[in-house]
């Protein structure tokens, strides 16, 4: 770790200067010092196994693909036996991605959730500065029980931050012994690679949909030129020119970085990383197809196909009155989220294509989890044990009961089932969906595929079959560097940024090469080295982007 | 004390025409009975001092023009946050998310914001915050300001003191382990001590008590009067204009404030009205959502807009209860008399 | 007089002066999950680190662009606009129209940049409108040449009615006797506003010319982060997103604070320079009394 190098060259130089404390965080830090890599392949990830009794109406895999429940499940499994907090009460920083609910005074189906898990839930929840929050709870060296850490959102140096203030978990899940908690061991190994830093594993994953980001198409709309999937990159233009009306109708949403995106799989851009034959890696946009599809993407610019606001908050609504024709959803399950705003219209997915001929399209998987929620450092081993039942009870997936708890409340006063739906009842709406997205953004079992209109998990489910055949995983999920740590985001922000403006036509493809060489200089090459170090052998070499 | 100029019964005509508004058409006919009543009805009493001339129509016509224009630019984005939090949602889905007229208005998103008991408290988080937040604030800066007008102690030290909470800050987290030191964290006073004092209002308030003519100050000063008095009986009377100003910008300050919010409480039912609009209206915008993947479900557009008007009202209703004291010659008309 | 000054030394205590002295991780290396008192001391480093950093440059050569645009064409105009207000006779349209000007202020940026959307914006009224008549849309917003004049005309739009409201507090402040003996001397409109209502306005412009001419190198943060992307970064980065990016989402907390810290320098120094001039031309400026 050559940031804690550094901190101690400076100790000596200032010699006096280091005050007794200082010595007793730099050392207790150190423990795992430089050790990173080799930790990391020593470690015994939590062995997986899938919880019995589910009852999918069609199987998922290994691969990633969904449980599709078509109707909400007749009986439902319980995981746990007894109820989770035994302290009185647990408290939690976390984030809302949903509009606040009620407060807990105030909210039955928080107060029944509380009633089940037998204390307290005490959540702090965010709604927006997440990266301030954390860092000022951080600061004051006053924790709550547990906080959820997101991964690459501004939580930086983020190995000697855990080490310094949470808590080891290795020996509590590692190996066999997660088996006493059943819905962890039900969390999928590249889950848990995301929970792991310095070869340690500080807290559940929170796993979020394997799949990546795809193109939505509003079918009305594409219909009038044949369709929404293309066979080449050309095409696809073509198609764009067509459907957009000057001045009313838009092909594509205006988020460029996502668009881009998408016009990088068709060109065989490696998701984030190349694997070469002698496991050193090369970075996405080092690559030939990188600059290809940043070609491509400024003529798409230059064509006016994209909606000319670049910072349109109400894609959805355009998206949904047909006159933007194409957004890019987070995965293929946002086909049927689009009938939130017209309950007329399944979206359809486009499959990733070679965008000329002989390229092989790739389909990028997504980092699979939204991070993990590590507990405040504490040698209790009660308390840990308290938190990791809890952790354990709120990780059960869709068919358990305290799924159905945690995210729907209590049948009969929350929600009721009708026609194989569940439909919330008296105050849910207010006081369901803010408590829900808060606590899933800091614990959740494996995504499953379930929606009102059982065809639409049918359509969805055969499109993440097809994409799975094109899939590719970034290499480095769960390896960790702390040139990446340190100041990945900032270069790869900056790097980014000259992207966007080469897209729009305020930069040059030799402006943008510059910038890598930048990007290389001010600790790119650094960041690929050290993954390159920690790269673990079952990570397979990149194909070639020739068919 | 004498009259106000702007009460003088209107047109009196004491004063010697100028021998522009002779030739001005617009006083002739505005000496016309009916028309000059509607005008009346419609907009209130001139209160044309009698002394001045009536406008030439090139210069007032420029005026109405500048006036319909502005009101316009800002009237019609308002209608539409207004008619957008009124329509229906097929509607905004129809116009892609704003309308200006809503075709079928329904009062839905203001039942549902109502329903849950958040919007309520909030707003009666801020009513509290922001009342005994000014109040507060004013007393404080009254105080400084008074003391560092006169003369005093260790004043020029203090000033400079104050001129340089204008361009640092204190940062983050410093902030915070005060507010927690001070037992502060997730109680409602986190959202008022640290905004009583403000230097840019210090100075804008000190500048106007430093222009009250001294020989009023000293004559009291001759006739014993304390300090205190002094302030009391002369100062603030004489200021209620510039209170008037600082405690609209300190209140508006309070009632728009939502970051201390959003480190120091976390108990949402100590949450201002601030916070939850601010929920409401960056959902679906969130980069950090759509970086970790996470599928948001905003909003509908009229809920936002609805809680928009909401947390806007209240303290739009404050403004034209402190317009009268901008009201002309309120000050140096009763000094002079 | 002294007694009056204690409530607000305390509150400059226990909300500046204490917690300004965290400042010091301007000259650490310091990270959120170790005390202050903890981390190691590394001089001007960080500073120097800022001095070499383009982008830091490139920040804050836009932030002083901006801010000059800001002071040369935003500042009259809510002077006009009291003047404006002020000359108004009748009192129900005085109220209407101060009200009405007053408003936008309470919209937040994000709610403003989209109404400017949906008027300027490429898919917005005005360009609808050229399109649907042949000719080419204009880019109102998305053009990085003319973005200093869009912030200008956005914060025009959102703040001049707010800044009003101090220029009437000072219009009210002046004797209305003095217009109407100017007025019997034969003083038209347009030289009683010359020779009275300016010079009385002058010390409240004088003192907030000096206030803004201080904080040239803060001219805002959501409105710029807002239209980063329609605007490209070179063009949007000021001190306060460079100080976001790097201190909070880079996490490099000290670079932050050593921002920070030269930004307030630079502030202090102005004004104190500003105010100097002010007394050379007369002027009270913002601490000199006048003479008693």
């Amino acid at each position: 770790m050559r940031y804690q190098i550094r901190r101690r060259d400076l100790f000596t130089l200032t010699g006096a200067a280091a005050v007794a404390g200082g010595v007793a965080a730099c050392s207790s830090s150190s423990g795992s010092g430089n050790g990173g890599a080799d930790a990391s392949a020593s470690l015994a990830l939590p062995t997986y196994q899938a919880l019995e009794g589910l009852t999918p109406d069609l199987e998922g895999n290994e691969d990633g693909l969904h449980n599709v429940y078509l109707e909400a499940p007749e009986t439902l499994i319980r995981t746990t036996e007894k109820k989770p907090i035994s302290s009185g009460e647990i408290t939690a920083l976390t984030q809302t991605f949903a509009t606040p609910p009620t407060p807990m005074d105030a909210n039955p189906f928080w107060q029944r959730l509380n009633k089940a898990v037998g204390g307290t839930l005490a959540l702090d929840i965010a709604i927006d500065s997440y990266p301030e929050k954390f860092a000022t709870i951080l600061a004051s060296g006053d924790l709550p029980d547990l906080m959820w850490v997101p991964p690459n959102q501004g939580i930086p140096n983020i190995g000697p931050m855990l080490e310094a203030q949470f808590t080891d978990l290795t020996d509590y899940v590692s190996g066999d012994a997660v088996l006493d908690y059943p819905n962890l061991a039900a969390l999928t190994p590249s889950s848990w690679r995301t929970a792991v830093v310095n070869g340690r594993i500080w807290g559940a994953p929170i796993p979020s949909t394997p799949f990546g980001q795809v193109y939505l198409g509003n079918p009305t709309v594409w219909e009038e030129v044949g369709g929404f999937q293309s066979a080449t990159a050309e095409e696809f233009l073509e198609k764009c020119k067509d459907v957009t009306i000057a001045g009313k109708r838009w092909a594509l949403e205006p988020f460029l970085p996502n668009a881009f995106h998408m016009f990088g799989e068709w060109f065989g851009v490696p998701n984030q990383y190349r694997v070469n034959e002698d496991r050193t890696l090369t970075a996405g946009h080092q690559t030939d197809e990188y600059l290809e599809a940043l070609e491509y993407a400024q003529k798409v610019f230059a064509a006016g196909v994209f909606y000319p606001d670049l910072n349109h908050a109400e894609t959805a609504q355009d998206f949904a009155n047909g006159s933007i024709a194409a957004m890019v959803s987070v995965g293929p399950r946002g086909a049927s989220e689009v009938r939130r705003d017209n309950p007329e219209l399944l979206a359809d997915i486009l499959v990733p294509f070679s965008a000329v001929e002989g390229r092989r399209p790739v389909y990028d998987m997504g980092y699979g989890t939204v991070g993990f929620t590590p507990f405040k450092q504490t040698d209790d081993e009660a308390k840990v044990r308290e938190l990791l039942d809890l952790v354990n009870w709120l990780s059960a997936p869709f068919g358990t009961t305290e799924y159905m708890q945690k995210n729907y409340g209590t049948e009969g006063e929350d929600y009721s089932v009708e026609d194989g739906n569940y439909v919330p009842t008296g105050s849910a709406e207010a006081d369901v969906p803010g408590l829900r997205s808060a606590l899933q953004i800091m614990t959740a079992g494996e995504g499953v595929i379930y929606n009102p209109i059982p065809s639409d998990s049918e359509y969805i489910y055969a499109k993440e079959q097809e994409l799975l055949e094109l899939m590719m995983r970034r290499p480095t999920n769960g390896l960790y560097s702390d040139t990446s740590s340190k100041k990945g985001t900032e270069i790869s922000t900056r790097l980014n940024d000259v992207r966007n403006d080469v897209m729009q036509g305020r930069k040059t493809i030799d402006d943008f090469q510059a910038a890598v060489k930048e990007w290389e200089e001010a600790g790119g090459k650094q960041i690929l080295e050290e993954f390159a170090e920690v790269l673990p052998e079952d990570v397979p070499v990149t194909p070639s982007t020739t068919l | 004390m004498t009259a106000r100029p702007d009460t003088l019964p209107e047109e009196t005509s004491t004063a010697p025409p100028t021998s522009r508004d002779a030739r001005s058409p617009e006083r002739r006919k505005g000496r016309g009975g009916v028309h000059r009543r509607i005008w009346g009805f419609v907009f209130g009493e001139s209160t044309r001092p009698a002394w001045m001339e009536k406008p030439s129509y090139p210069l007032a016509a420029a005026k109405t023009f500048v006036i319909i224009a502005i009101s316009i630019s800002i009237l019609v984005p308002m209608l539409v946050v207004v008619s957008t939090s009124l329509a229906s949602g097929e509607q905004i889905r129809e116009a892609g998310g704003y309308v200006l007229f809503p075709t079928d208005p329904t009062l839905e998103a203001y039942t549902t914001i109502f329903a849950s008991p958040l919007v309520f408290r909030s707003l009666g988080v801020s009513v509290f915050v922001t009342v005994v937040g000014t109040l507060l604030a004013l007393f404080v800066t009254i105080c400084m300001a008074y003391a560092l007008s006169r003369p005093v102690l260790g004043g020029k030290f203090m000033l400079m003191a104050i001129i340089l909470t204008l361009f640092f800050s204190p940062g983050l987290i410093p902030m915070f382990l005060m507010i927690k030191q001070l037992g502060l964290l997730n109680s409602i006073w986190s959202l008022i001590l640290p905004g009583v004092f403000a230097g840019f209002n210090f100075i804008v308030m000190r500048s106007f008590f430093m222009g009250i003519p001294s020989e009023l100050t000293e004559a009291a000063r001759i006739d014993g009067a304390s300090d205190f008095r002094i302030l009391r009986t002369i100062v603030l009377p004489l200021s209620k204009a510039v209170i008037a100003v600082i405690g609209l910008f300190y209140a508006v300050g309070f009632w728009n404030s939502f970051f201390n919010a959003m480190l120091y409480i976390n108990d949402q039912s100590l949450w201002p009205v601030q916070m939850i609009l601010r929920s409401y209206v960056i959902q679906g915008t969130s980069l950090t959502a759509d970086q970790l993947g996470v599928q948001q479900s905003p909003p509908p557009q009229s809920i936002k807009m609805a809680v928009v008007v909401v947390a806007l009202i209240p303290i739009v209703l404050v403004y034209p209860f402190l317009q009268k004291y901008f009201s002309k010659g309120v000050i140096t008309g009763a000094i002079k008399g | 007089m002294l007694v009056l000054m204690i409530p607000g030394a305390i509150a400059l205590l226990l909300f500046f002066y204490v917690p300004i002295l965290g400042n010091v991780i301007a000259f650490q290396d310091y990270q959120p999950y170790y005390s202050i008192t903890e981390a190691p001391f590394v001089g001007f480093e960080k500073f120097l680190a800022l001095a070499d950093d383009s982008r830091f440059l490139l920040a804050l050569r836009n932030t002083m662009v901006y801010a000059a645009f800001q002071l040369v064409l935003f500042f009259p105009l809510p002077i006009l606009l009291a003047l404006i207000v002020d000359s108004v006779m009748s009192p129900r349209m005085r109220k209407a129209f101060q009200s009405i000007v007053y408003l936008p202020h309470f919209l937040s940026w994000v709610l403003v940049i989209a109404l400017f959307q949906q008027m300027l914006g490429g898919a917005g009224l005005i360009n609808q409108f050229l399109m649907r008549g042949g000719l080419d849309p204009i880019p109102f917003m998305t053009n990085s040449d003319s973005f200093a004049l869009l912030i200008v005309v956005e914060v025009a739009w959102k703040d001049a009615g707010w800044g009003m409201i101090i220029f009437l507090a000072a219009l009210s402040a002046i004797d209305q006797s003095l217009y109407e003996s100017a007025a019997a001397d034969g003083a038209g409109r347009v030289r009683r506003t010359w020779h009275i209502t300016l010079p009385g306005m002058r010390p409240v412009i004088v003192l907030l010319l000096i206030l803004n001419l201080g904080s040239i190198l803060t001219v805002g943060f959501e409105q710029f982060i807002l239209q980063r992307d329609a605007v490209g970064a070179d063009t949007a980065e000021v001190l306060d997103t460079y100080s976001y990016y790097t201190g909070v989402i880079g996490g490099d907390w000290s670079m932050g604070a050593a921002a920070g810290l030269a930004k307030g320098v630079v502030g202090t120094v102005l004004i104190l320079i500003a105010n100097k001039v002010a007394h050379m031309l007369g002027e009270d400026g913002i601490y000199r009394g006048r003479p008693q």
